[in-house]
């Protein structure tokens, strides 16, 4: 998998650090929809992690529906809608958007300011 | 069907006991053995193998009873206990004529391509081998008679970090294809992080829990918190270790919301073990 890298000794689960590699690729549209992903052991042999973790990350993005497995023939990016996708994007940004609000808050900045700040901070980007 | 099954092995010595220890390992994992020394990990290994003889219990491979069928079972499995102990005289080819000629299903050609996958000259001899390639040779060894069941006891104690991390490679890559399973002991923790999908643990004879490493992790959580805290919460804390802020210590995830304000932390493998022995200590 491209751009996919373990950190080890990290506070994030190995687990969940390929969750989200996939997750935010399939959420993104770099890995598009119906693509095969490659089979679980040989994922774990290239990113050096135990099958058990690879199969733990496979099956919580199945839970999500990210991907789907279909009997015989391995898992494959879910096919999702534009409205999917776009409801699956606010909820990955439903987390750090909390923070962000209530860290703007803490630092007595208005709605505006705070739009004002994003949108800056976007185009610096 | 698993490739091996653990049933109540007992064996009793005078000072210690290995009391009913069962576990068991699918086809197309690595299960890692862990537990500090004289926890009986080897005791284990070798009462599993009839190396010693055991006095209760029953060992499963492949379907088959150990006791009963111990040649079969014995080609199904390859084994690699401590020390690798051949002559250092010996050139490598001398050593694999002995070896191949105690099993039916000795693979020449795969013996062949495990030598050179592991950079393995059989002009070399013994005594000029590092601990690393020792272990490679008894593994390429251990691999070229069709075995599904590799037993390694502490294959990587004694190499260097990338001797092991080279490893732990091979490891995985035996049991890519789904068909080959290894159990293996070790008290290297960073290795069973890399390598081990099941983790069985052992304490003073018996097995304390065995279950694959993701369950395993979150099964605790590491808790810190002040001196008050350690009191008022001592009968759910497993083992700690006091500083001059406060502690730290290990939950079982199950009582997360009995903790108050304390705060949490994943546990790492290495902090569930020293934890858990101190706690096992306190308590013996």
């Amino acid at each position: 998998m491209t751009g996919l890298t373990i950190i080890p000794n990290s506070p994030v689960p190995a687990y969940r650090q390929i969750f989200d590699g996939i997750a935010s690729g399939i959420i993104s549209g770099r890995i598009a929809g119906g693509t095969p992903l490659p089979p679980i052991r040989t994922v774990a042999k290239e990113l050096g992690v135990s099958v058990i973790t690879v199969r733990s990350a496979w099956d919580a993005l199945e839970a999500d529906g990210l991907i789907v497995t279909r009997a015989g023939s391995g898992c494959y990016a879910a096919e999702l809608t534009s409205f999917e996708l776009e409801r699956m994007r606010l909820k990955a940004l439903e987390k750090p958007l909390r923070e962000l609000i209530s860290s703007a808050k803490q630092l007595g900045m208005s709605v505006d300011e705070l739009m004002e700040t994003v949108k800056k901070g976007c185009i610096a980007q | 069907m698993n490739i091996l099954e653990v049933e109540g092995l007992r064996k009793e010595y005078p000072e210690f006991t290995l009391d009913n220890v069962s576990f068991s390992l699918e086809p197309g994992y690595i299960m890692g053995f862990i537990g500090r020394n004289g926890a009986g990990k080897t005791t284990t290994m070798k009462a599993m193998l009839n190396l010693i003889g055991k006095d209760g219990g029953r060992v499963m491979i492949d379907g088959l009873d150990y006791s009963k069928n111990e040649i079969e079972c014995k080609k199904k499995i390859g084994f690699i206990m401590g020390e690798f102990d051949y002559y250092k005289q010996s050139k490598l080819k001398t050593i694999a004529c002995v070896v191949k000629r105690m099993y039916e299903d000795w693979d020449e050609e795969a013996y062949k391509g495990y030598m050179k996958h592991f950079g393995l000259s059989e002009e070399k001899k013994v005594k000029e081998l590092s601990a690393g390639m020792r272990v490679k040779f008894g593994l390429a060894l251990a691999l070229s008679h069709n075995a599904k069941l590799l037993i390694l006891d502490e294959p990587t104690s004694g190499l260097d970090p990338v001797s092991r991390d080279d490893l732990l490679d091979v490891l995985r890559g035996v049991i890519e294809d789904g068909t080959r399973s290894i159990l293996y002991s070790t008290h290297i923790i960073s290795d069973l992080e890399k390598c081990a999908d099941y983790i069985t643990y052992i304490h003073d004879g018996r097995i304390l829990l065995s279950t694959d490493v993701v369950s395993f992790k979150e099964k605790y959580l590491l808790v810190s918190g002040d001196m008050d805290d350690l009191a008022r919460y001592s009968d759910i804390i497993i083992g700690h270790k006091d500083h001059a802020f406060g502690f730290t210590g290990l939950i079982l995830a199950e009582n997360k919301d009995r903790i108050g304000s304390m705060k949490t932390a994943p546990a790492d493998l290495e902090s569930i073990m020293i934890y858990t022995e101190q706690e096992a200590s306190l308590n013996a």
